[in-house]
């Protein structure tokens, strides 16, 4: 029988792939790396039967390295990172998984890639091929394509499997260059430096740089010096109550508010001179709250960590989890829509047993699905959602999972549905007004907690009814800053402004707060250290925009294309490497400001060591 | 009549009062411009109001309104006054966010939350412009009561207005409509230079703060 060599991206993965082709039937055995069993069955695949040996790796299976001696901090000027040869090699923890690949591909004539059908699982995937066809050049190679762990979708996998994509794994392998060069060469020089000139605060700290962290750190900065920045002002607005049948209403301005003290008295001493009102318009409209769109990735981050309260790199962990143990789809995902063919109806069903959500899971079936879409696709994953009905999971797993189950009940079901009534009254020529809601349906919301709607009664007004209102009052407020960043706010700009992708927002936000830029508020808002507002303030003080998104978006952009097929890699990779390079050189040159905005923060500059400033 | 005469009866047509001293200095200083040679009346009268527009009517020191009209609670203005704008400021939104916008450090992100119901943080309320107004003695305010399409943030300091109609003044604040109030133009160089917006900008934000915490109710 043909051998084909099946390697998934994490042992979870390839279990649960195994579970499912061979339903439940498969052999377990050991390969050299503990963590990384494989699994054996029979399978028919490709016209035939086969033996299928499952197996899988750990995430990347291979690093990128300067070569030898620059590795070292000490070897060289950093600005010759930029163009020392750099190579992939296997880091010392991942030699057992390399073994096993190496062992098991020489008795296979096939080799299928089931990596996680995104960016870096493509690279992985390419990763696992170098290996293999080093060993045995003449193996065939495949691809299987899939976003959950189910019987239907690994069969219809199995029956679509093409070549590896190329250009895929090439925009990742560009953005590891980069990341590499980049980070080692402004790590390494802001760290030897910084050191000498702050010996007492930063002697043993790693100052690292980040092109995607730094703008990150920029956002959190930016927004704090506009908090910072923000001068308060009292403002002036009226106020009309009125009493009727019992309930209190109360009329607000069409004017909002003013900012000249006098300008409003005026208009309120108008408004008591003859303190009669008129109504002069009646509307009733109806007004729906509209039922969330299918999730995708960064949805799915912000609203765990501002629903849920957990964060986004935990929020992350917990979904890869329940990926591959089959309880959701694959969760990382750009697309907010299903398609028409999607099997909805199917996966609802399957929520019936459910005894808090099952009841409105019939209701959404009697009616039949209909999903809110968004127009947002990745071309490659559905939005996440529920695979099976999962009521064993506990802890944060449960606590997300319920929240995916609900989310997609949800968005399946209808907007609800309500009657918003204005009334808008005349005094003295002002306007005010006052609205009511009344809930018609609440709809989706049964089902959704993570969202309120709160009604609110007005009494019966008619056109052309005249009333003496029980007060008018002119109120002052003042003006409060914009609020501090939370990490779902954070998430939202790095989403806008390209700065990574969905699948490594979480990541970047961690190292900012793990090198202690950034730090989180008991309340969840973040707020730069002194060592990350000294580099903003230094870096921005140069004129290079560095703590802000353009240079990274373009990369972005960049890797977009090559993906597309639209731009070679090389070209790309030159291009950025001297754009870095050139910012950095001037960046080294001026490192004097950010001795001098750090010093604000952390005392006194020492005189720095020429010998530092190795001559460029 | 000589012609000093003739053109302030013709500038009076016009609701435009002015010194007798100043006019005949303009007239004269048109003469010399124009080298003697003839100027019809009409011509004259043209370029003295073009003077007129570019004067400050501070310097003018005239007086055309009631002047119980800055100090009377409630007062009813009928008639036709030229005045003159010494500055404009939008008092619908806050100095602070004006200010921002002048120096351009008004920043989008600040919009950007995840709460994708909140579209903005701060509200959006419709524009009301506060004229400081003269005749050349008295001072006073114009309120855009309601909207006044023909003037803006940037209309010029010393612009020329002529408001007419009856309107009603309330604490020395004009209420001011589109039909109660005509652009005639011009501008004063040295307000200008004073009254820049950024100037306005802080003056308004000084002042409010000293308003701060005044409220009234009256219950009926
Ligand atoms: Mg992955």
């Amino acid at each position: 029988m043909v051998r084909v060599l099946n390697v998934a991206e994490k042992n979870d993965a390839a279990k649960s792939l195994s579970d499912i082709m061979s339903r439940g039937g498969y052999r377990k055995r050991e390969g050299f790396s503990r963590y990384n069993k494989i699994y054996e069955f029979d399978y028919n695949i490709l016209n035939q039967n086969c033996t299928m040996t499952m197996t899988s790796v750990s995430g990347h299976l291979l690093g990128l390295e300067f070569i030898g001696q620059y590795k070292k901090w000490h070897s060289c000027n950093p600005v010759s990172l930029f163009d020392v040869p750099v190579e992939k090699y296997c880091p010392q923890d991942f030699t057992d998984i390399k073994r096993t690949l190496e062992r098991e591909i020489r008795g296979c004539q096939t080799l299928i890639i089931w990596t996680d059908c995104d960016r870096e699982g493509e690279n992985i995937g390419m990763e696992v091929v170098q290996v293999c066809t080093a060993v045995k050049p003449s193996v065939k190679v495949y691809r299987a394509h899939f976003s959950e762990m189910t019987p239907q979708a690994v069969a219809r996998a199995c029956r679509s499997l093409t070549p590896m994509d190329r250009n895929i794994s090439d925009a990742v392998d560009v953005r590891q260059e980069l990341d590499l060069r980049i980070g080692a060469a402004f790590t390494r020089f802001q760290t030897l430096r910084l050191q000498k000139i702050f010996p007492e605060v930063l002697a043993d700290q790693l100052i690292s740089y980040g092109s995607c962290q730094f703008p990150t750190l920029g956002f959190v900065v930016e927004r704090y010096k506009q908090v910072q920045a923000f001068v308060s002002e009292p403002f002036w607005k009226i106020r009309v109550t009125h009493i009727l049948d019992d309930t209190n209403v109360d009329f607000s301005w069409k004017r909002i508010r003013l900012f000249d003290h006098m300008a409003c008295q005026v208009l309120y001493e108008h408004c008591i001179e003859t303190p009669m009102a008129t109504v002069v318009d009646v509307k009733s409209k109806s007004k729906s709250k509209w039922r969330p769109q299918p999730l995708d990735t960064v949805e799915l981050e912000k609203l765990a960590s501002r629903k849920l309260r957990i964060n986004a790199k935990e929020t992350m962990k917990i979904a890869e989890k329940l990926y591959t143990q089959g309880h959701i789809s694959y969760p990382r995902t750009e697309t907010n829509k299903f398609t028409a063919d999607f099997d909805l109806a199917n996966l609802i069903e399957q929520q019936t047993q459910d005894p808090n959500w099952g009841g409105f899971a019939r209701g959404v079936l009697e009616q039949g699905p209909n999903p809110r879409n968004g127009n947002k696709t990745d071309q490659a994953h559905p939005p996440i959602h529920p695979t099976k009905y999962s009521p064993n999971l506990q802890g944060d797993e449960r606590k997300l999972y319920e929240f995916i189950v609900r989310h997609f009940l949800a968005t399946c079901s209808k907007d609800a549905q309500g009657m918003e009534t204005t009334v808008e009254i005349d005094i003295a020529e002002e306007r005010f007004t006052a609205q009511g809601l009344m809930i018609i349906a609440k709809n989706y919301l049964e089902v959704y907690p993570y969202e309120k709607w709160n009604a609110k009664v007005i009494p019966v007004y008619k056109k052309d009814d005249r009333f003496e209102p029980n007060s008018i009052e002119m109120n002052d407020g003042e003006t409060s800053p914009p609020p501090l960043l939370t990490e779902a706010d954070l998430i939202a700009l790095m989403d806008k402004h390209e700065i990574g992708t969905d699948a490594t927002h979480a990541d970047h936000i961690e190292t900012i707060k793990g090198r202690m830029y950034v730090g989180v508020r008991p309340d969840g808002r973040f707020v730069p250290g002194q060592l990350g507002m000294g580099l903003v303030e230094g870096y921005d003080a140069m004129g290079y925009e560095m703590s802000k998104p353009y240079l990274r978006a373009e990369l972005e952009a960049d890797l977009k294309q090559i993906c597309e097929g639209k731009k070679n890699k090389d070209v790309v990779l030159r291009g950025q490497v001297q754009k870095y390079k050139e910012v950095f050189i001037q960046a080294s040159q001026q490192a004097l400001k950010i001795d001098e905005a750090l010093s604000h923060y952390l005392g006194e500059a020492k005189v720095a060591d020429t010998s530092l400033d190795m001559s460029l | 009549m000589d012609q000093l005469a003739v053109t302030k009866t013709w500038l009076q047509s016009h609701c435009i009062l002015v010194p007798n001293d100043w006019l005949q200095a303009c007239i004269d200083w048109i003469h010399e411009e124009n080298h003697g040679s003839g100027l019809t009346q009409g011509k004259l009268n043209d370029m003295v109001y073009e003077q007129w527009l570019l004067s400050d009517l501070h310097e003018l020191g005239m007086s055309c309104l009631p002047v119980n009209l800055a100090t009377d609670v409630r007062f009813n203005l009928i008639g036709t006054y030229a005045l003159q704008i010494d500055s404009i400021v939008d008092v619908s939104q806050s100095y602070y966010s004006q200010q921002q916008k002048l120096k351009g450090t008004d920043n989008s992100n600040i919009n950007v939350t995840a709460e994708t119901s909140i579209k903005s943080w701060e509200p959006k309320p419709t524009r009301m412009l506060m004229l400081s107004l003269t005749d050349g003695s008295l001072e006073i305010k114009g309120m855009e009561y309601r909207s006044i399409t023909q003037l803006n943030v940037t209309t010029r300091p010393g612009c020329k207005i002529l408001v007419q109609g009856k309107i009603l003044c309330r604490r020395g604040i004009l209420l001011l409509t589109e039909s109660s109030v005509k652009v005639l133009g011009g501008e004063v160089d040295t307000l200008i230079e004073q009254n820049t917006a950024e100037n306005f900008l802080q003056q308004a934000v000084e002042k409010s703060s000293t308003n701060a915490g005044k409220q009234i109710k009256s219950e009926f």
